[in-house]
């Protein structure tokens, strides 16, 4: 099914979807440590049924798959068994210019407030919505999740309004403390 | 906050994280999973079915070393029937690793009808399982009681006792399964299915909220982390059993007293010194071993085996373990060494063959006296 060097397709692949794989990590767990040992796992599972991709479906959506399908059947029970690999990946973030660092760190701000909302979604809708915030197509998701597309537009429809609610009553950082 | 602004952000923040990854090591582990499953899979098979395919040619020898009667050998067929159930089963219904790179509602599907499988194969455990050696067993303890007592009323007697044995035995076997069913796999498969519906169809948001706290039943029904908690299991439950060197002493010390007692006791129909020191042995230790199972199962009333307390045996349980597969070798060797002795038995002893060899002349006369 693959030609070229499975190694040199993961490889290149995890630099253009890496930023999925830790996103459906962070998304899934509460802690670091954890959220390290799903992306850990997530990329073990990646390896391992590289070999069955079939090409039917791009990259970026098996990716998701891979993901999510780890992220579900993910469970901290299973640490023990993991606890003695070595650590597989390293996170690195990107240093920008000075201009930029206050918009960015506005925006980290903004995405931990999102995550914080995410947490308390369901399991299924956060699927959804890591999905919708990454710009996915109704076609590309409902590939994803199995799902037709009118399913997703129920639910993404739902979802976004849970999530809005949601992400409105997260306090803001520093608001607490002026009030 | 509109959920654009959100969305800026968030694609904002995926091209500020870079991630680097060591492909060999990735790769190494990857086999390593891979080398883990498999032996899991064959240590499972040959505890399930080459335990079955040993035993086979050991009955064989057995009946033939013991003159036994042909109600017997009903047991291999039997066993010959077991095996193959496992192995139709095995093909049919394999228990792979989850394939991740499925859409999801795909993979609960298959999680689902795992589950089902499962659920179908503990269920009917008595009728596959259960019920084919009873028969055998029960044909040859009937037979055999017939043959020593020639009576009905004494082969009914004598069926009792270890009919009972085997019936309670049988009752255990067939609860543990059933209770797996109703306390593991079936709110599993509920759960498996109120995700599906989920996924599939409208259901209103307090279902939605209801998917929180069930996805990790996926984790169940994967292949790899099902057969791994199995072992997980049966770990701890033998943790539990035997938590520390106490409960060693409490079953080796008893164990090796009673081995000396029918050692040193001699009581004919016990057979001989060996059968008698391994008979006593392996009695107390299963009485004490089923005492402190009692025990632990009293200890840890609510507190369901999970498989993620311990995932290895710790070393009193290993030694008791030993002890237990030491036990079962000596009981064979034992019967083996007895079987002749017993033979002997059934046969008249030499002096009553001379006797009746001396006596033979005089009644051969007394027929030629009244023929004349």
């Amino acid at each position: 099914m693959l030609e070229e060097d499975p190694k040199a397709i993961f490889t290149r692949w995890l630099e253009e979807h890496s930023s999925s794989v830790l996103k459906v990590a962070r998304a899934y767990t509460l802690t670091k440590e954890d959220c390290q040992d799903l992306a850990q796992e997530i990329l073990l599972q990646a390896w391992r049924s590289l070999p069955k991709f079939a090409g039917k479906a791009s990259p970026a959506t098996w990716f998701y798959r891979v993901a999510l399908n780890t992220a579900m059947n993910w469970h901290r029970n299973d640490r023990p068994r993991r606890q003695f690999q070595r650590p597989l990946l390293e996170v690195q973030t990107l240093v920008t210019n000075s201009d930029d660092s206050c918009r960015q760190v506005e925006q980290q701000e903004l995405v931990e407030r999102l995550y914080a909302a995410i947490h308390q979604l369901p399991c299924t809708e956060v699927a959804l919505v890591l999905l919708y915030l990454d710009d996915m197509s109704y076609s590309e998701m409902a590939n994803v999740l199995g799902i037709s597309e009118s399913n997703v537009g129920v639910r993404l429809n739902r979802a976004k309004k849970v999530l809005a609610t949601l992400f409105d009553a997260e306090p803001v950082e520093g608001e607490a403390d002026e009030s | 906050m509109s959920l654009d602004r959100l969305q800026q952000a968030w694609k904002a923040e995926s091209s500020q994280v870079r991630v680097t990854f060591d492909a060999d090591q990735l790769g190494r582990e990857v086999q390593q999973s891979n080398d883990a499953f498999r032996s899991i899979i064959f240590k499972r098979d040959v505890r399930e079915v080459g335990v079955a395919l040993v035993m086979i040619p050991l009955w064989i020898a057995m009946g033939i070393r013991s003159s036994s009667l042909w109600t017997w050998y009903l047991m291999i067929p039997v066993l010959l029937w077991i095996v193959g159930f496992m192995l139709v089963d095995r093909r049919l219904h394999p228990q792979l690793p989850s394939e991740p790179g499925e859409p999801l509602l795909c993979s609960l599907r298959k999680s689902l009808a795992q589950v089902e499988h499962q659920i179908w194969l503990l269920r009917n455990v008595f009728w596959w399982y259960l019920l084919p050696p009873a028969v055998a067993m029960g044909a040859f303890f009937i037979h055999s009681s017939w043959e020593t007592t020639e009576s009905w009323l004494g082969a009914i007697l004598m069926t009792t006792i270890p009919g009972i044995v085997v019936y309670f035995v049988y009752r255990g076997v067939y609860w543990l399964n059933q209770t797996a069913v109703e306390k593991q796999l079936t709110p599993r498969r509920n759960d498996l299915v109120k995700l599906i519906t989920n996924l599939e169809g409208e259901c209103s948001e307090e279902d939605s909220i209801e998917m929180m706290n069930i996805a990790s039943s996926l984790n169940e029904t994967d292949g790899r982390l099902h057969l791994e908690r199995t072992n997980a299991i049966a770990a701890e439950t033998w943790n539990r059993i035997i938590p520390s060197w106490r409960e060693v002493a409490w079953i080796v010390i008893p164990t090796i007293l009673s081995a000396y007692v029918g050692y040193r006791l001699s009581f004919e129909p016990a057979g001989r010194v060996a059968m008698r020191s391994v008979g006593a042995a392996v009695g107390v230790f299963l009485i004490i071993l089923f005492r402190l199972g009692y025990v632990a199962h009293r200890r840890h009333k609510g507190q369901p085996l999970t498989g993620a307390e311990q995932t290895h045996f710790n070393l009193p349980a290993r030694t008791i373990f030993a002890l237990m597969l030491l036990l079962v070798l000596l009981a064979f060797v034992a019967f083996f060494i007895d079987a002749p002795k017993r033979k002997m038995r059934d046969k008249p002893d030499a002096v009553e063959l001379d006797s009746r060899i001396e006596e033979a002349p005089d009644r051969a006369d007394d027929h030629k006296v009244e023929l004349l």
